[in-house]
Order: structure tokens, then C-alpha cells, then sequence
């Protein structure tokens, strides 16, 4: 068990936005989060990394609290791809890159080859190397989160949280993203948390489920058991027919045209 | 598609850790201000030829009687503490201005806008209209009551923009800005019913050199060399900064406190520069952004160089300001702002149409 959340409520001015939230993560497995705008997938995410406190109960990570952690050491365990990306135009993509390694270079130095080398293996994981020379605001939208990926990675944490990490990219970048998730879990062995709204790529990539009503835990499994007619009615309000796809088994998920 | 290996990746980018050209700019810029200051020594009112400084400077170096003895009393007394101060406040308004503008990931933030620089000149003002002495014992309390006003600005400032629930910077800016003419108003208040006798002391505040001694420059340098090596240490966290707050903390940064250490760093070294010469606008706006358009906006290098190039700037604008109208004298902060206001300009305009290439 590599991340648990215990009883987690949290509220903002008065608002229920998550309630008794409990979930286990370990190592070397894709969970996706899903659930309609506002449920609470964000918040999920955000309290995890430590970005939001949450009104109760505790995040364990290693059977240690995470609010313990310093925040420079939790970021040694935890990397995030947040959802909203404005890096600054006039960087570089080595800069942004590079900026992953600083939890790891002490206050008094600015980094070593050692650093350097690391960053090189992530960039070349998310074939991103060619354009490290690159200003930011010459790269395209699929490059940026590419980019965004590699500076989390290069945190080299157990834990990589995406927040919608293909949610606006083309049908190419989205598969490119998740596959580059997949050979993660596989190749390194990271517990992969991600936000999804397209359940047919979630069943597909995805070895655990959770779902999400209006900050409540719905329900969470493996996606043959969650991703149901009767779920899927529930927690989206709409009607759906799902088949498997005979090559992998794996579900499709069909909207019906109202 | 072009193949780049491990080697060649960490041969080209070596110069992300330590960028030599960068260093030697810094290393030629220093020499430029010196070269800069020796000139400036010696144009004024009376005419020094260089070689005459060289050789009097070398005298006093050695403690040899040198004959030129009524130099003596122009260079040491009044040429070089002028030049000196000048390098010393434009070194801390280069310095600060960059640190606010990358704090407040704002170009156009610098100490004039968000209050610093305004706070810092009602505490030095009542520090002179009010019955206190102006020493304790041996401690100047000038500086002392800038930085307490700049200090009590910026917290004020950071309070107001408390309120909504989690800091944010642009709250923070706009409240300075308020805060920044409210006392304005308040200076100009108490100047206009102060006693007319002290009121002649209290023209420092348009920004001016006249008044320069050795002891000043001392003093700002107290100010000035511990929050230098300060923020200097801090610059690679602001470089993360400009990803936005969220974003530095998940990348390990302790936001709240580098935010909290920058701002009394910089605000130091604000009320250090105010608290003798009064308040000279545009240098730390725009050193920061010439330094911008020639050598890039990381951090770590913007600040020692635009600290240097605010440090220049200065000196070439009280070299203006003292002999352009021959024997009478114009307030630097006057020469700044005319020649500031428009380069500033030219630089909007350069910078839109860099952005939509």
C-alpha cells in the first residue's frame, strides 16, 4: 500500500465538496477517476499533492502522515500533471524540464550531470528531446503536455497524479499519453492516478475504477464490474450501451443519441 | 528527425548549470561600472583629468602627501560618496525591482508601484519631522524607520489580500498600489505642515545626491549586501515561482516562505536606498527589463545583472542630473523619469511586437 486515504471530507464555504472519502493505492497500478464536472476528481487529486488541506481525516503515505512531510520531501514521493498548464512563454523546454529535479538539489547548488543525465532519460521516455531547445510558446498543445508529463517525471516520485491529462488533446496524443502512462507502471513500477472523462480509454488503460457522485465514492472495482448500464445511468444521467472489443476485452462505452 | 544521444544532450545543456557567458557579462559589466564611476568622479562643476585621479587615489592607497591637495578634498569628500551612493541605491533598486517583478511574476511591479518605496519614505519623513533625534547613540535611525515603514506597507498590503481566503499576488499588487498613494498623501501632509525650517531637508525626498557622505554609503550597504546574497540564493526558486504558486509547491518549493523572505529581502534593500536619497522612480522597473531583452529572464543571472545595469543607469543619471544645466543642480529622480518614461515606452512597444512574431 503505497497511498491511503482515510475518511477525507473537505468543504469550502459551507459546501460539501468531498465526504468520507476512503481509497487505497500501491505501487504499479493506473486508477482512473471518474465521475461528472464537479464531483470531486480534482479535489481528489489536489488533496493528495497537498495543494488543498483537507477539512478531515489523513493521507497516509508509507503508513506516514502526509502532512508530516515536508513539502520538499513530498514532492520527492508525489508528481503531479495538474490540469490548467501556463508555463511562462519565454522558457525554454530544458528550463521547465529541468525545474522537475529541484527537490533533489540542495539549497546552495544549482544541480549536477547527474541531474542532467536524469533529465535527458525522461525527455527521451517522452520523446521530447528534439525540442529541448525549444521556447515554449513555439510548441504545440500535445507537445506542451508532453512536456508537463516529463517535468513531473522527473521528480523520479513513486506516485505521478494526472489531472484530465488528455482532455484536450487529439485522439494521436491522447493514446501517446496513456500509453507512455502504461510502459510507467509496467517499466518502473509508479501507482498512476489519473482523472478521465472518456470511459472506453479508462477501461482500456486502467486497472481499478473509481467512481465519483457529487463528492461521494460511488463505487470502485476493476472496470468490468464498474462500468455498468446501471452505474453509468446513475452517476452520468444518461444511457449507454457498452460492448467488448474483441481483441483485448476490454469495454466500449457507447452513448445513446437522446 | 534529428538523433541527439545522451553525450551531446548533456554537453549542450551543461551550460543550464553554469552559464560561462553569462558570468563573463556579469565580470564585464562590473568593470563597465567602474569604468563608469572614474569618469563619473571626474566630470562635475571642476574638471578632473583621469590620470590626475588615478594618480591621487594611488596616493592616498599608499599614504603618500600628494601636491594636488585642493582635488584632494573635491574626490574624497564630495565626488566619490556622490558616485558611490549613486552605484549603491541603483544597485538596490536594480536588485529589488527584479526580485518584485519575478515575485509577483508582474514586469511591471518595481518598489514605486506596490508601496515599498512609498511606505519607506513616510517612515524616514516622520522620523525627521517628528521631535525623535536622528541618531540613537551611533545608529542612524533614518534607514531604521524607511525599513519600518516599508515593512509595515508590505504587511499591510499582504493582510488586506490575506483576507480571500489564500494569497494571491495580484491582490497583493493592487492593495501596494492604494496603500503606495495613501502615503504619498500622507508625506506630502506632513512635509506641507512642517516646521519651514526643516522643510529644505525634507527636498531629499524628489530623489537627490547632494547630500551624499561616506557614512551613507555604508549604511546602505548593510542593508544592501545581506539582502543581496539573500535573494541571489533564493533566485532559482523564483525561476520555479513564475510556473505559478500551485504548481512551485508540487515542485518542492516552500512557497509561503520564499514568498515572506523575498519580500522582506527586497524591502530591505528598498528602505536602505530611500531612506538617503528619496524616491527615484524607473530604475528598478527599467533595469530589469533591459537586462530582460538582452540576456533572458532566468533569474538566477537577471538579478546580479540588473542589479549592476540599475547601478550604471544611476551613475550616468546623476552625472546628468548635476552638470547638464551647469552650476544649478536638477533632482535625479527628475533626469530618471524623463528618460525613463519613454524607454519604457519604446520598450512596450518593442516587447508587443516581439510577442506576436
Amino acid at each position: 500500500m503505497v497511498l491511503e486515504l482515510k475518511n477525507i471530507n473537505l468543504s469550502y464555504h459551507d459546501k460539501l465538496i468531498l465526504s468520507d472519502i476512503n481509497l487505497k493505492f500501491s505501487k504499479g497500478e493506473i486508477v482512473g477517476l471518474v465521475g461528472q464536472n464537479g464531483s470531486g476528481k480534482t479535489s481528489i487529486i489536489n488533496i493528495i499533492n497537498g495543494i488543498q488541506k483537507p477539512s478531515s481525516g489523513i493521507i497516509l503515505y508509507n503508513d506516514k502522515n502526509i502532512n508530516r512531510i515536508s513539502i520538499k520531501n513530498r514532492s520527492k514521493f508525489i508528481s503531479v500533471v495538474p490540469q490548467k498548464i501556463n508555463f511562462p512563454l519565454d522558457y525554454r523546454v530544458i528550463d521547465l524540464v529541468f525545474m522537475g529535479r529541484n527537490p533533489y538539489i540542495d539549497f546552495f547548488h544549482i544541480g549536477t550531470n547527474k541531474d542532467l543525465e536524469i533529465t535527458y532519460d525522461v525527455m527521451k521516455m517522452t520523446n521530447i528531446v528534439e525540442l529541448s531547445e525549444k521556447l515554449i510558446s513555439d510548441i504545440s498543445g500535445g507537445e506542451l503536455q508532453r512536456v508537463s508529463i516529463a517535468m513531473a517525471l522527473n521528480q523520479r516520485a513513486p506516485v505521478l497524479l494526472l489531472d484530465e491529462p488528455t482532455s484536450n488533446l487529439d485522439l494521436v496524443h491522447q493514446i501517446l499519453v496513456l500509453n507512455l502512462l502504461k510502459k510507467l507502471k509496467t517499466n518502473h513500477n509508479i501507482c498512476v492516478l489519473l482523472s478521465m472523462h472518456d470511459l472506453t480509454l479508462a477501461s482500456k488503460y486502467c486497472d481499478r475504477i473509481v467512481m465519483l457522485k457529487n463528492g461521494v465514492l460511488f463505487s470502485e472495482g476493476s472496470p468490468e464490474d464498474i462500468l455498468t448500464h446501471q452505474n453509468i445511468e446513475n452517476v452520468f444521467g444518461i444511457r449507454v450501451r457498452i460492448t467488448n472489443d474483441p481483441l483485448d476485452n476490454s469495454l466500449i462505452v457507447i452513448p445513446e443519441v437522446m | 528527425m534529428i538523433n541527439i544521444n545522451k553525450k551531446i544532450f548533456i554537453q549542450s545543456n551543461k551550460n543550464y548549470l553554469y552559464d560561462k557567458f553569462k558570468v563573463y557579462w556579469i565580470i564585464f559589466l562590473c568593470l563597465l561600472l567602474l569604468i563608469i564611476s572614474g569618469i563619473s568622479v571626474c566630470i562635475g562643476s571642476v574638471n578632473i583629468p583621469v590620470l590626475d585621479l588615478i594618480n591621487i587615489i594611488y596616493d592616498k592607497i599608499l599614504g603618500n602627501i600628494n601636491p594636488n591637495s585642493n582635488f584632494d578634498v573635491i574626490i574624497f569628500k564630495i565626488r566619490i560618496p556622490r558616485v558611490l551612493l549613486a552605484g549603491v541605491v541603483g544597485f538596490a533598486l536594480g536588485m529589488s525591482g527584479s526580485t518584485y517583478q519575478g515575485l509577483f511574476r508582474n514586469n511591471l511591479a518595481d518598489p514605486y508601484l506596490i508601496g515599498v518605496a512609498s511606505g519607506a519614505a513616510l517612515g524616514a519623513t516622520i522620523i525627521i519631522v517628528s521631535p525623535i533625534p536622528l541618531y540613537f547613540g551611533v545608529i542612524n535611525l533614518l534607514p531604521l524607520g524607511a525599513f519600518l515603514g516599508s515593512i509595515l506597507c508590505v504587511m499591510l498590503a499582504y493582510l488586506i489580500s490575506y483576507q480571500s481566503d489564500s494569497l494571491t499576488l495580484t491582490t497583493l499588487l493592487l492593495a501596494g498600489i492604494a496603500i503606495s498613494s495613501v502615503c504619498g498623501a500622507i508625506t506630502a501632509l506632513l512635509m506641507l505642515s512642517s516646521d519651514p525650517n526643516i522643510r529644505p531637508v525634507l527636498s531629499w525626498l524628489f530623489g537627490s545626491f547632494t547630500s551624499a557622505r561616506m557614512e551613507h554609503v555604508l549604511l546602505v550597504l548593510i542593508y544592501i549586501i545581506p539582502s543581496f546574497l539573500f535573494i541571489l540564493s533564493f533566485s532559482k526558486f523564483i525561476n520555479i515561482l513564475q510556473l505559478g504558486e500551485d504548481h512551485a509547491i508540487l515542485l518542492g518549493v516552500n512557497v509561503e516562505y520564499v514568498k515572506k523572505g523575498l519580500i522582506i529581502a527586497a524591502s530591505l534593500a528598498t528602505a536602505g536606498a530611500v531612506s538617503f536619497c528619496g524616491l527615484i522612480g524607473f530604475v528598478g522597473l527599467i533595469a530589469p527589463h533591459m537586462v530582460r531583452l538582452i540576456w533572458g529572464t532566468d533569474y538566477r543571472y537577471l538579478i546580479p545583472l540588473s542589479s549592476i545595469v540599475g547601478a550604471i543607469l544611476l551613475i550616468l543619471a546623476d552625472l546628468v542630473a548635476r552638470t547638464i544645466l551647469g552650476a544649478s543642480e536638477l533632482p535625479v529622480g527628475l533626469v530618471t523619469a524623463f528618460c525613463g518614461g519613454p524607454f519604457f515606452l519604446f520598450i512596450l512597444r518593442y516587447q508587443r511586437k516581439y510577442r506576436f512574431k
